[in-house]
């Protein structure tokens, strides 16, 4: 994916190098200037690249030669339309410690912006565990585990990814002893209201998904009511997965189409695989409720009943550290575990046709 | 002198023969009491395996990449003896996804030829199949499959009917997602449910692999850590283990080092299935 072979920098001489993309007519020409400020990209293709790709291209110069971007000056990215010598020439200056627009806050170290999952899911587990290794009841727990989730929330915001799904109550964690229960309810509801402001400035649009009709009357106001408040929000989709089974899920789809097809808008027939998606829970973000990384917390390496259908492709992250714990450094390292990964989706990637680069 | 170098050859040949045959004697010893050792604490009953790296494998070796696929077949029949001797009873493998027919065409029809082949060899005498009385199950959505595989298929399940020793579930063209429409499809269609009866057990038993109990691991070779539309239902409480391994190079110690990542979270595992039992006894009494 994207640029093969290292570059190495040169000892203060010209270095020319020519670095094939794989999958696409275009080759990046790399030729560094004596000062290590100015590189210059020249990009071959048979067919025009946009502006935004050969940005792409250029990060990935940069990664593979070790230059940190700001220390560039300027970019010369010439693009050739034909197979003649290179026609356009467009300079895109970049300003030393300034940022570009598109990369405003910058993203720890070795993430690009062009390769960040679109949805990430995460299951929180641990908090149990967390409290028990220090000696605290695991309400204590449960109390941490929602500073780690407003943590997770700001960095997505942050960060760039536009839809957040969390696995906050499962439904067998309904059989756990009453009082963690009835504890963790209250907090959930604390929580509603306690965010609610922050949810309206940060733009955040909140969907709580599960078997909702188990829950407090008072739950199920305060739910009803902060997800009317944030629905035309944007910034970020966040998900909530309360009393939430992935079966459960895949049978009340089946039980809506059932339905449909009772009441004739529907024949049997007609069932297909994208039908059967949009009556699934988490088609409140549309097209987009599968995700693109899955993180679960505490080492355990098991689904444990958590969008099942939704995850036909999603990467799946395992980390070791407890929910409490899991911080900027664990969400970065997730992250760069996800952009590391080729993604092939059953087929082959080939994109020998349209000289486009495919990463 | 002639007659005493022929000797001498002779016996050097005797030898490295002798040799060769106390050593693979000693590692048949080892590989027993190893089996021995793991088949005290508990075994699975279903592995489901994904199996991914033929391809890297090939490029590894430097021969065509689409021969990947054969040392493939042979790292399955290795695999499968393993897991036999080790008591597991069901075993599931990923061999074709209803995406990789969008592969390129000399590709798709290599692997269909492979898969006509390999099924026919199945049922040949003196294959595993009947050396452990295992019952072929091709799964997946048959009518996709060109008709000569689709023949080869339904005889391999013909063939082995009757066995009851052990399963093979080949998953072939097959995705969870494919599985679960058409049993959603299924049990509507069936009609005598009414829509509020409808629950996930209904479902199961549309499901192809009702017949099966699901798997408690599931193993994928070669790094990737993702499901890849693999047993989307039937893994949700499975132990997910990926090991770096490519597929060909998968050999007896990575069955057994899975083995033991199983038995060491047994104890979570079991809580789970217990807490699942519960809720469903919960749900049959509301």
């Amino acid at each position: 994916m994207g640029l093969r072979g290292t570059v190495p920098l040169a000892n203060g001489f010209n270095c020319n190098e020519q670095v094939q993309v794989p999958g696409s007519f275009a080759s990046v020409h790399l030729c560094y200037g004596y000062s290590v400020n100015r590189l210059r990209c020249q990009i071959h293709p048979m067919a025009a690249l946009k502006k935004e790709t050969v940005w792409q291209v250029f990060h990935h110069c940069l990664h593979i030669s070790g230059i940190e971007r700001r220390r560039i000056l300027s970019v010369c990215a010439s693009i050739a339309e034909s197979s003649i010598k290179g026609l356009g020439t467009e300079e895109i200056p970049v300003e030393s410690g300034k940022e570009d627009n598109a990369y405003e806050d910058p993203l720890p170290y070795g993430l690009y912006p062009y390769l960040m999952p679109k949805h990430v899911a995460i299951i929180m587990d641990g908090n149990s565990r967390w409290a028990e290794q220090r000696g605290l009841p695991s309400t204590e727990g449960h109390r941490a585990g929602r500073i780690a989730l407003t943590e997770a929330v700001k960095l997505s915001c942050k960060w760039g990814i536009e839809i957040l799904t969390v696995f906050a109550f499962s439904t067998d964690n309904w059989l756990r002893p009453k009082t963690e229960v009835r504890y963790l309810m209250d907090l959930f509801q604390f929580v509603l209201e306690d965010e609610l402001e922050t949810l309206k400035r940060e733009n955040i649009r909140l969907c709580v998904i599960g078997d909702l009709a188990v829950l407090t009357k008072s739950l199920q106001t305060s739910i009803v009511e902060v997800e009317e408040m944030t629905k035309n929000n944007s910034r970020l989709n966040l998900i909530i997965a309360l009393s939430y089974s992935g079966r459960n899920d895949i049978v009340q789809a089946c039980r809506r189409l059932a339905r449909q097809v009772e009441d004739g808008n529907l024949k049997s027939t007609d069932i297909t695989e994208s039908l059967f998606e949009k009556e699934l829970e988490t088609s409140c973000v549309g097209d987009f409720g599968s995700p693109d990384l899955l993180i679960r917390t505490s080492g355990e390496q098991r689904l444990s009943n958590f969008l099942l259908w939704q995850l036909a492709y999603t990467e799946l992250y395992f980390d070791d550290s407890f929910w409490p714990e899991f911080g900027e450094a664990q969400y970065a390292e997730a992250l760069r575990s996800f952009q590391r990964r080729h993604r092939r989706f059953g087929k082959r990637v080939c994109n020998k046709t349209n000289g486009t680069i495919n990463f | 002198m002639a007659s005493y170098s022929a000797f001498k050859s002779f016996s050097s040949s005797c030898f490295q023969k002798a040799a060769a045959f106390l050593a693979n004697s000693i590692y048949q010893i080892f590989r027993r009491f190893v089996i021995w050792i793991v088949s005290a604490g508990s075994v699975p009953n279903h592995v489901a395996i994904i199996m991914d790296g033929n391809r890297r494998y090939a490029t590894k070796r430097n021969v065509k990449k689409l021969k990947g696929h054969e040392f493939g077949y042979n790292s399955l029949m290795h695999t499968l003896r393993d897991c036999y001797e080790l008591g597991i009873k069901y075993v599931s493998v990923y061999a074709f996804s209803i995406e990789n027919f969008r592969r390129s065409k000399e590709e798709v029809e290599t692997l269909m030829n492979l898969m006509q082949e390999k099924l026919e060899l199945l049922i040949e005498k003196g294959s595993i199949v009947n050396k452990y009385g295992i019952r072929v199950q091709i799964i997946g959505d048959l009518s996709l499959f060109p008709q000569h595989v689709r023949e080869a298929a339904e005889r391999a399940m013909a063939f082995s009917r009757n066995n009851d020793r052990a399963v093979l579930n080949i998953c072939a063209p097959y995705t969870g997602t494919q599985e679960i429409a058409q049993a959603v499809e299924g049990v509507i269609k069936n009609g005598d449910l009414a829509e509020k009866e409808i629950r996930a057990e209904d479902i199961e038993r549309h499901l192809y692999t009702s017949n099966c109990p699901e798997p408690e691991l599931l193993i994928r070779t070669s790094g990737e850590t993702r499901l890849s539309n693999f047993f989307l239902w039937q893994t949700s409480f499975s132990l997910l283990y990926a090991t770096p391994t490519l597929w060909p190079e998968f050999t007896f110690r990575h069955l057994i080092r899975a083995i033991l990542e199983y038995q060491r979270a047994y104890p979570f595992l079991q809580k789970q299935k217990d807490q699942q039992q519960k809720l469903v006894s919960h749900q049959h009494h509301d």
